[in-house]
């Protein structure tokens, strides 16, 4: 086990080195000059040339990326293009509303998901079952953003049980928090929930057709203790990979969802700096992303080893 | 070799093989899919020809007609420039299309190639493909295309192509992982055998079974993509100002859900709709590729039912037959079951007669597909769904068991009767230590605490003689070999001290070192503890070892019964003898074995009459005609053959 | 043995102190760890005749095999088919050898293509050794149906419309294509039923009277494979340990191992079933087989061998002559009791008196 999270650890900093890289040079990748960006009208060759020195874009590539780097450690992602402000005030403001965001959605995703699809499996080709089916393949159709106006037009505008959009921070109000956050939560979450769903159902129909089932069954177990302890214990170990899949999944829609409800976070802010190419907020953010995503599929691993033994004693 | 499952791995038929069914057909045949893949026709024409038949130009201002509803005029209303919805819907298709198809050819043509090469060459390139994969696969599509925009400017022409570059990565997986499974299976080494060179075993070999698979991802992730479209013009980075774009639109429409909230559904719609048909698409086309007939697909013909009511069968002939009504412990009468398709039901076990006695052993001895484990499942009434005793009774010591409640049945398995399967691995639970699979039995029927259970777990391994008890009970199965594992399989079944053992093939997937090791024990352990067993095996050499009286099945009938020896050495019915002399340990070495032509029949195309004739030398007119009966023609010797009296089979063996 | 010249004639595929192990890489190429799957193994198959293998699983006969058919490297010995030498190297292996190797291997679902038809299976050889196309391989292929006992509509058939027997049949048919004068047959009847296993070996005798074609037999089961063979290799844990004629291998083991084989093979004849039962728990332990990644100094069989003595642990023993053909490879032969080439159950009536 020890060995399994050593292995998982350097193979996630190595990704995650990687990726830093790869974030670092998307400055370089911009047609021109990033300094042309920053100066607009004013970029004369003159400026543009003042700038890049004074950015330090004239050191070679590894120097800039060495200093990125340690600055980025610092928790320092340089200022923005547009404001000047530094990235780190907004990324450190705004961080907490996604995560929580996140959270919660996650939260929703998995067990709404594990609910409908170990219900599903019990009976396969019952009512519930078809239904369930039915709802999934329409949950993975919609569009989150659609599902996140036609629940707020439902909610919030007819029936007035929810603000239609905004924010109240938890320090404010908890109550309000919580029902400003109740529609972003479900509008992201839906949708995974129903991936999940289907492989849950998937993994414990194929589960519970096994031998070892039957042979439980067999010993006179009852029921229910077969399928907790043999059924969703095995399942669990597939589906702990489509969790995995699932939190890039709703990190992505979080960027929008927070648009559609004009939630303070992080989705938000990438947004209108992308549309700004405002990059130091962009790299930050990715930055961010990314360690999350990275940070979850250990922690996805590790559970993937702890639940099968098979991959403990390595 | 087990009868569990009905999924058709044999032949549909032989000689009266059925023409297949094209793809066309078989996909024409779901309605479902059928239906998605016209809509997507239709969006792709109307992507075509959009100024054609669009009513409207979409860009056409009218601002006296803003937020008008649905009519005849304006089908789906007018927006608040008095643009007309219908026809910008029809516009937008062509964003959608052609975002979608984008970035779904760029991630194929990167994807497969690299998945391909990956998978089939290995080693270090494959370890570095991967590498740099896993970093692309965990972004998100969306933050992928975003940052695309933020270095490259708006617009979907970088964005797809970004979005096309973190698809790949799922084609490059997908694509790998079936190489790999495919590459391990001995058609790719037959080739290599062949001399077939790389690249057509690549192309020609492999590559058309990644198909289905690579049809299928490509609908969901096509739906993916148009999401991520969907989106990106939705926060203004996507499709330019001036064209209509369905995520663009359905981003306006919110900021006047006041004056015209319908403006909401028509986009949303489109795009729901639109994923909606490709997974459906995708679904269908993986039922069809799956190449999986299953025993409910099969049209039965009609049986002909002309049993003869088990349960009305004299008591001596049972007792003659399968052992007595009074000393059993465990008699069967008249069972069958059936399962359901989709024209019908067909049978699968017919009124089968059976009684073990105390510290017997029975052989039920048969090929795969002649019900033998549906026999032992029926017993445990644990037959696999859709399947169902349709009638006939297992007494337990007299006790209908038919007839008990879920939970005095409960009650009964793994306590009064318990089961030993083929393949040890398989039946313990990978998750779960030895011990804990062997203690909860005991926990459950004795009532036993958790300290009392251990003790006898460690008790039972001594029995099967698994060394080292305490130490193995707090391992898992894959820790064990397979001998070791059909140790505490058997230790498990012992657990609450059975009055009948079922073993279903318990030796069959083991090493023939280890399965004489393995029946010795079980014979041991028969002798000890003086159960009843049920020995089911295909192998009559097994069957002679360890039973005492066999009953020999062949398509769900039993065709023999008598003692082992009688069984072997005097073989009345065509069946027993043809298996006997099929076993080269029987046969000279000079002479050939008994060529038994054609195979098993599966339940649906069971023959009239005897359900052996086809296959059988000595078949006349007569064996075509009714339903044989189990005749006695010696004591304690059934035979289901009109021949069994004309000693047919003269002195063969 | 004596007459050298008769049996170079005669010998179609000879194998020579042959050595394979599987290798764990790391990243830069550098070897981890290596497995001997197969150690100093040397027989023999004549022209027309049957070699039989058979061993325990993961003793290493499947490894041979793929060795033979030059599907995986070797480390040292020498594969020569006809006279010739078979390259190391697996890239440099003439054509001319893969026309005449072919296989037929044990699982009839995974050794057809599942996305091609009978007919393609089959003619695949053909076109691609024999470069026969078009009317002409649809022919041959007919004929190569008929050869295995199965009628022309087959060559419309995807594997998946056949039964298991079927598809042995067409993956024979796909062996004979190229006209082979070896087929290297893996465990070409364990997965099928009884009466389906007693066809495919019929099909097999029948078609080396009919074509003169030498067959390597590999397989777990001792009977199937005296039924069919003319000589016979014992493996255990990649070793060799009896070679020589079937009958006098079957009838008369030199090799404790061979013998507790034998032993274990239940047959529907109580007396001789009792008599095989008493031999082996009198003389052989009832223990799991030693690891293949680890194995113990010395004999493979010595954990099991209740005849084991000291120099049992210490080194493997070489091979030796025996009684009526064959070698053995067992210290009893040539220490302890200096058995030299007599059969074991001359020790176990000793043992008796």
């Amino acid at each position: 086990m020890i060995r399994l999270i050593l292995t998982r650890l350097i193979s996630s900093v190595g990704i995650f080195i990687a990726l830093s890289i790869l974030i670092f040079l998307l400055m370089y990748l911009v047609p021109g000059s990033v300094a042309v960006i920053i100066l607009d009208d004013a970029a004369t060759p003159e400026n543009i040339a003042k700038l890049e020195a004074e950015l330090g874009l004239d050191d070679p590539l590894p120097t800039q990326y060495a200093r990125w780097i340690v600055n980025v450690s610092k928790g320092d992602f340089g200022t923005s293009f547009l404001n000047g402000r530094p990235v780190r005030d907004d990324i450190i403001e705004k961080f907490p509303v996604t995560l929580w965001l996140l959270i919660g959605a996650l939260v929703i995703a998995v067990v709404f998901g594990l609910s409908v699809g170990i219900l599903a499996s019990l009976k396969p080709g019952s009512l519930l079952d078809r239904s369930s089916v039915l709802l999934v393949t329409l949950g993975i159709s919609i569009p989150n953003f659609w599902l996140a106006v036609l629940l707020s037009m439902l909610f919030a505008v007819k029936l007035g049980w929810l603000p239609v959009f905004g924010y109240t921070p938890i320090t404010e109000d908890p109550i309000l928090w919580f029902k400003s956050m109740l529609l972003p939560w479900f509008s992201l979450g839906i949708v995974s929930s129903t991936l999940i769903a289907r492989q849950m159902r998937g993994a414990m129909i194929e589960v519970l057709n096994t031998d070892y089932v039957r042979a439980a069954r067999a010993s006179g177990i009852p029921e229910h203790w077969v399928v907790i302890s043999n059924g969703i214990k095995n399942a669990m170990i597939p589906v702990i990979t489509v969790i995995g899949f699932q939190v890039p999944v709703i990190i992505g829609g979080s960027l929008i969802i927070e648009l559609v409800f004009a939630t303070p976070g992080l989705g938000s802010l990438t947004i209108q700096s992308v549309l700004d190419q405002d990059l130091p907020i962009v790299q930050a953010v990715l930055m961010v992303m990314a360690s999350l995503v990275i940070l979850t599929n250990l922690v996805i691993d590790i559970s993937y080893g702890w639940l099968n033994p098979k991959m403990r004693v390595l | 070799m087990s009868d569990t499952s009905l999924t058709i791995s044999q032949s549909i038929a032989d000689e009266d093989f059925l023409e297949r069914p094209s793809f066309w057909r078989r996909f024409s045949s779901q309605t479902v899919p059928m239906i998605a893949m016209i809509f997507l026709v239709i969006l792709i024409l109307t992507a075509i020809l959009a100024p054609w038949i669009a009513p409207k130009d979409p860009l056409e201002q009218d601002l006296l007609e803003v937020f008008l509803g649905p009519s005849w005029e304006h089908l789906l209303g007018t927006d608040n420039y008095g643009r007309d919805v219908f026809s910008r819907i029809i516009f937008g298709s062509r964003v959608t299309v052609q975002a979608g198809l984008q970035a779904v050819c760029f991630a194929i043509i990167l994807g497969v190639p690299l998945g391909l090469i990956a998978g089939y060459v290995g080693g270090r390139t494959d370890k570095i493909i991967m590498w740099i994969n896993d970093i692309f696969f965990i972004l998100p599509a969306l933050l992928i295309a975003l940052t695309a925009i933020a270095v490259m400017g708006p617009g979907l022409t970088y964005a797809m192509a970004a979005v096309g570059f973190g698809m790949a990565t799922r084609y490059i997986r997908l694509t790998r992982g079936v190489v790999l499974v495919e590459r391990e299976k001995t058609y790719v080494e037959s080739a290599k055998v062949t001399g077939i060179q790389t690249p057509i075993i690549l192309f020609r070999h492999i590559l058309p079974n990644i198909f289905s698979p690579l049809v299928v991802q490509t609908s969901l992730l096509f739906g993916i993509v148009i999401l991520v479209e969907a989106a990106l013009s939705f926060v203004g980075a996507g499709a330019p100002v001036g064209q209509p774009s369905w995520g663009r639109m359905l981003s306006e429409s919110r900021y006047w859900i006041s004056q015209q909230p319908f403006l909401v559904i028509p986009p949303g719609l489109a795009i729901t709709f639109t994923v909606l048909a490709l997974n459906l698409f995708g679904d269908g086309l993986r039922d069809v590729m799956g190449r999986k007939i299953t025993a409910t697909d099969i049209k039965v013909q009609k049986q002909k039912r002309s049993r003869s009511d088990a349960a009305e069968l004299p008591d001596e002939i049972n007792e003659k037959s399968g052992g007595s009504g009074a000393d059993s412990i465990l008699s069967i009468r008249g069972l069958e079951v059936k399962f359901p398709s989709i024209s019908g039901e067909f049978t699968v076990l017919d009124n089968i007669n059976l009684g073990i006695r105390k510290g017997e052993t029975l052989g039920l001895i048969g090929e795969s597909g002649s019900g033998k484990s549906m026999t032992a499942w029926a017993v445990m009434n644990l037959v696999p769904f859709p399947g169902k005793i349709t009638n006939g009774t297992v007494r337990l010591e007299g006790r209908n068991l038919n007839e008990l409640t879920r939970k005095q049945m409960r009650s009964i398995r793994g306590n009064k009767i318990a089961m030993v399967f083929q393949d040890p691995l398989s039946a313990l639970d990978p998750v779960m230590t030895i011990g804990r699979q062997i203690c909860k039995p005991l926990k459950i029927h004795k009532n036993m605490t958790k300290r009392q259970a251990r003790e006898r777990a460690v008790e039972l391994l001594n029995l099967v003689r698994v060394p080292e008890p305490h130490r193995r009970l707090d391992e898992y199965p894959h820790q064990f070999s397979g001998g070791m594992a059909q140790r505490a399989v058997i230790a498990r079944a012992l657990a609450c001290n059975p009055d009948v053992l079922i073993a279903d093939e318990p030796t069959t997937a083991l090493d023939v070192s280890i399965q004489g090791q393995v029946l010795e024990l079980m014979q041991d352990i028969q002798e000890k503890l003086g159960m009843a067993m049920l020995f089911i095996t295909h192998n009559l050499g097994v069957a002679a070892d360890v039973c005492h009286r066999g009953a020999v099945m062949y398509a769900g009938q039993i065709v023999e019964t008598g003692k082992i020896d009688d069984l072997i050495e005097n073989p009345k019915h065509p069946y027993t003898a043809a298996l006997l002399m099929a076993m080269p340990e029987n046969v000279q070495k000079i002479n050939r074995l008994a060529d038994i032509k054609g195979q098993v029949p599966l339940p649906w195309a069971w023959p009239q009459g005897c359900r052996f004739h086809p296959r059988c030398e000595y078949a006349t007119d007569q064996c075509t005609k009714d339903n044989i009966e189990l005749r006695e023609i010696a004591p304690n010797h059934t035979v289901r053959c009109v021949r069994s009296t004309e000693n047919i089979l003269g002195e063969r063996l | 043995m004596n007459d050298k010249t008769n049996s170079m004639n005669n010998t179609l595929l000879q194998v020579s102190n042959l050595q394979v192990s599987y290798k764990s890489k790391n990243f830069f190429g550098q070897i981890r760890y290596r497995v001997r799957a197969v150690n100093d193994i040397s027989f023999e198959i004549g022209k027309g005749k049957t070699f039989g293998l058979v061993g325990e699983s993961g003793s290493g006969k499947t490894t041979v095999g793929k060795a033979i058919l030059r599907l995986i490297e070797i480390d040292g010995g020498a594969v020569s088919f006809d006279g010739m030498v078979a390259p190391h190297s697996i890239q440099k292996v003439p054509l001319e050898f893969k026309r005449n190797v072919q296989s037929v291997f044990q699982d009839p679902y995974s050794s057809l293509n599942p996305s091609h038809l009978a007919g393609d299976i089959i003619g695949e050889p053909i076109t691609r050794h024999l470069k026969i196309r078009g009317s002409e391989r649809q022919t041959m292929v007919a004929d190569l149906l008929k050869k295995v006992g199965l009628s022309g509509i087959y060559a419309h058939r995807y594997p998946y419309e056949l039964s298991g027997g079927q598809r042995q049949r067409i993956a024979i048919a796909r062996a004979l294509a190229s006209n082979p004068r070896l087929i290297v047959c893996d465990e070409p009847v364990s997965a099928l039923d009884v009466s389906t296993q007693a066809q495919v070996i019929n099909l097999l005798e029948d078609l080396q009277e009919e074509l003169l074609v030498s067959y390597l037999f590999i397989a777990h089961d001792l009977a199937v494979v005296r039924h069919i063979s003319h000589d016979i290799g014992v493996v255990n844990l990649g070793w060799l340990v009896e070679v020589g004629p079937s009958d006098r291998v079957y009838e008369q083991p030199s090799h404790p191992y061979t013998e507790m084989l034998l032993a274990s093979i239940p047959v529907p004849n109580a007396v001789e079933q009792r008599r095989r039962r008493t031999l082996r728990q009198s003389l052989y332990i009832d223990a799991d087989l030693p690891s293949p990644v680890n194995p113990p100094p010395g004999c493979p069989f010595q954990t099991r061998c209740t005849l084991s003595m000291d120099i049992c642990r210490e080194e493997m023993p070489e091979a030796t002559p025996v009684n009526g053909g064959g070698v053995v490879r067992c210290h009893l032969h040539t220490s302890g009791p200096k058995l030299e080439g007599r059969p074991v159950a001359v020790l176990h009536d000793n043992l008796a008196k």
